[in-house]
């Protein structure tokens, strides 16, 4: 479970660039399906990296599924150093991805992005082709229910609806 | 959420799957605010890590 309105508040007080991805962008585009976790692609200056480890240090980020103990430290350095990771937190699960697949890194990603206003501050979320063209590229056989719910909400769109 | 226009190639096995799709479900949630989307997706987050907690106690009896 996710405390989405004090993380998004965390990011933007840490003026961490990022654009929403995945099943909390999905639900914003009015996707039914139950999400727990939240996926952000983050952009990759060394500015940025140490906002980011900044924003999220204080909620004890460590690689979620991994045994305790491990000498994991959250800082500029180790996202510098890696690209992908999936983190729990005290605010709640995170994936932070330096790349989309099917999109490219954070320009590509925010390229299309919409704006989006959510808890008083303006987001920047995945749009929907985007989102499709993401989980159409990742093949992963537990995405294909959510891509057919997406295409059925992008049909309706192009519809007018 | 107005964006481009654009039609993906159909794929048989993900359209296999339109047909089971609740699609009220996306019309409900379509109809709220984009913030409102984001609470009720909390709302349904805290219901089911306690339909979890639920389920673990349960396990733990038995």
């Amino acid at each position: 479970m996710a405390d989405l309105e004090r993380l998004f508040k965390c990011l933007a007080k840490g003026k961490v660039k990022y654009v929403l991805v995945g099943g909390v962008a999905a639900n914003i585009h009015g996707s039914a399906r139950l999400t727990n976790d939240i996926d952000i692609v983050y952009e990759r200056s060394s500015r940025n990296l140490r906002n980011l480890s900044k924003a999220l240090s204080p909620f004890n980020p460590y690689l979620r599924g991994a045994p305790p103990g491990l000498p994991f430290k959250f800082d500029e350095k180790t996202l510098k150093a890696g690209l992908n990771f999936t983190l729990t937190t005290s605010l709640g699960d995170i994936d932070l991805l330096g790349e989309l697949l099917g999109i490219g890194s954070y320009k590509a990603t925010a390229k299309n992005a919409l704006k989006v206003n959510l808890f008083g501050l303006n987001l920047l979320c995945i749009d929907l082709i985007g989102l499709i063209r993401s989980k159409r590229a990742a093949g992963r056989p537990k995405d294909l229910e959510a891509i057919a719910e997406l295409e059925l909400l992008l049909e309706r769109r192009n519809k007018g609806g | 959420m107005k964006g481009k226009k654009l039609i993906f190639d159909s794929l048989p096995f993900i359209d296999v799957y339109k047909g089971g799709i609740d699609f009220s479900l996306c019309l409900s949630n379509l109809a709220r605010s984009v913030e409102d989307r984001v609470r009720y997706l909390m709302e349904l987050q805290k219901l089911s890590a306690e339909a979890k907690k639920a389920g673990e106690i349960l396990r733990k009896r038995r």
